[in-house]
């Protein structure tokens, strides 16, 4: 048997698959497919102070290998996650991981602190790459404004943090960085990247919001550059995301040095898709004859 | 609820602008009702890269039928699949139409909104069937259809097959002799139709359902991509809808 634990901080992991943040809806909405105890963990979709309506209609659109998508975080804000999403996940084996955002970093600070205490909250991601905001890149861009937020959130909270990243900003390892030297225990890499497509026949823009953020397999080679990059120059924990619809997508950011994989966009085209990915590892290393993801993780030859 | 990969047995044209695609599941099969829709992955690459949503239009034994027309890249890659070919598909998914069997029950369908009409009518009476298209080549043949020939009213807008015009003009004709408490309406079809069907209905004080078309990504409500404002609030239409009772809509 594979031995697929991985260990970030004093929280293991019981496998290195969990998905990503917006992705795999609020609760129980992949439930009727697969147990998410299959899973090393869930990031929840972005939660804020208060409840958010998001963007007006159309808000996805589907692109070459990929789609854009303007939700605009929507959710119902922390109070009402409190009440109904933390319940559901406290008696499933797998790890929650919280992702919030704000628009400061008081409000991260606010929206982070009432899961410093819920035990069945494991680790919190801190958004500071929403592109569908007004100002939600901003965080991330800066290293300035990002170590506020991650100082902010660290004062109010012992859990472990990490941070998600833009690919936009001019130098995401200097971001990195930064965030790591705030307090920051990992980072994600990487959010999507801003695009707009337009609607030939009504001669207007494909979403309302205009642009969007671009996600699935056709962003992958930007994530595995900047996973590499983040990997080779800091050596700190990285969630890696971008793209990672197959097990040959997550063991390929393994490789790199990935600390852990997120399914994100895939959940959409294949509801099984994070269970298969974690099934696919396992037989992969088995015929590799090799005995850990450990064994394996950032082996990549140069 | 599962995702297979399911054998189609069979997708062959059924007019000119129709086809038919038939996939072998018993375990969608079984739990198909009217208004249930599926997820399918038309191709294995990543073009087209979303799964397209596709109402159920009928369900023999362990067979289930989904009528398209090409209008898009997902439905022309879905007209060259081969019988043997297998695809992913998930499902079935979304709300259902609520039997009113005590009701009189009428049937308004534009286009390819007519698939889940005719599942819908293959269970319940059929008072009245209504089916708007844009010209003689949309309309489907009666054996497809499985309506009673007197039961049925077409329309087309370019006069070519039934009566030329609107099926909403249709409606509102028969609509001035429903007494509200004996009639239910079900209409799926383009949303400027659907939405002069659930104005005429509301004003004559006729209760019904609708089943809204949106574009998706997830289909399970998960990525928030095809919500709609009712008076429940924001709900996403693939999975609190897309059957919804008239008096939810804002319109």
């Amino acid at each position: 048997m594979v031995e697929l634990t991985t260990k970030i901080g004093d929280l293991v992991f019981k496998n290195p698959v969990t998905v990503a943040s917006g992705t795999f809806g609020v609760k129980d909405e992949f439930a009727p497919y697969f147990d998410y105890a299959l899973m090393g963990g869930v990031i929840t979709k972005t939660v804020t102070t208060k409840p958010r309506e998001g963007n007006a209609m159309p808000r996805i659109c589907e692109t070459s290998a990929g789609m854009l998508n303007a939700i605009g975080l929507q959710n119902k804000g922390v109070e009402a996650f409190l009440k109904d999403v933390i319940p559901y996940f406290r008696s499933i084996d797998t790890h929650l991981i919280v992702n919030v955002a704000g628009k400061s970093a008081e409000e991260f600070a606010e929206a982070a602190r009432p899961f410093s205490g819920e035990a069945t909250v494991k680790a919190l991601e801190l958004n500071l790459s929403c592109p569908n905001v007004s100002g939600g890149l901003d965080f991330s861009k800066n290293a300035l404004e990002a170590k506020k937020v991650i100082r902010a959130v660290r004062a109010v909270t012992t859990k472990l943090l990490f941070a998600k990243l833009t690919p936009e900003a001019e130098n995401v390892v200097s971001i990195a960085e930064a965030v790591m030297e705030a307090g920051a225990d990992g980072v994600s890499l990487i959010n999507t990247l801003v695009g707009m497509a337009v609607n030939l026949r009504e001669k207007r823009p494909s979403l309302a919001n205009i642009t969007g953020g671009l996600s699935g397999p056709a962003i992958k080679p930007i994530a595995m550059r900047h996973v590499f990059e983040v990997k080779r120059k800091l050596r700190v924990p990285v969630i890696a995301m971008g793209g990672i619809t197959t097990a040959k997508d997550a063991l390929e950011f393994l490789l790199v040095g990935a600390d852990l994989i997120s399914v994100g966009t895939a959940n959409f085209i294949n509801p099984m898709a994070a269970p298969e990915i974690v099934q696919g590892i396992r037989e992969y290393l088995e015929k590799e004859g090799v005995k850990s993801v450990g064994d394996f993780r950032g082996t990549l030859k140069l | 609820m599962r995702k297979e990969r399911i054998e189609v047995v069979e997708n062959v044209g059924v007019s000119q602008s129709f086809y038919r695609l038939t996939l072998r599941s018993s375990f969608i099969a079984d739990r198909s009702r009217p208004g249930h829709f599926l997820q399918m992955r038309v191709s294995e690459s990543y073009d087209p890269f979303l799964a397209r949503p596709m109402s159920i239009c009928r369900v023999r034994r362990d067979l289930v039928d989904i009528l398209y027309i090409v209008v898009g890249a997902g439905t022309r890659v879905l007209s060259s699949i081969k019988p043997g070919m297998k695809l992913d598909v998930w499902g079935p998914l979304g709300t259902i139409f609520t039997p009113m069997p005590k009701k009189k029950l009428i049937y308004v369908s534009g286009g390819v909104g007519v698939a889940p009409m005719i599942f819908l009518a293959s269970q319940m009476p059929v008072e009245a069937f209504l089916f708007g298209v844009r010209t003689a080549a949309d309309l489907l043949p009666l054996s497809e259809l499985g309506i009673d020939k007197s039961r049925l009213h077409v329309s087309s807008n370019d006069g070519s097959v039934g009566e030329k015009g609107y099926i909403t003009d249709v409606f509102d004709r028969l609509a001035k002799n429903m007494n509200p408490r004996e009639y239910f309406v079900y209409t799926c079809g383009p949303d400027p139709m659907m939405r002069l069907i659930v104005k005429t209905a509301k004003e004559k004080g006729l209760s019904g359902e609708a089943s809204m078309e949106e574009v998706m990504a997830c289909g399970v409500g998960a990525c928030l991509g095809c919500v709609m404002d009712t008076k429940r609030g924001r709900i996403t239409v693939c999975h609190e809808g897309p059957v919804l009772p008239f008096d939810v809509l804002t319109w």
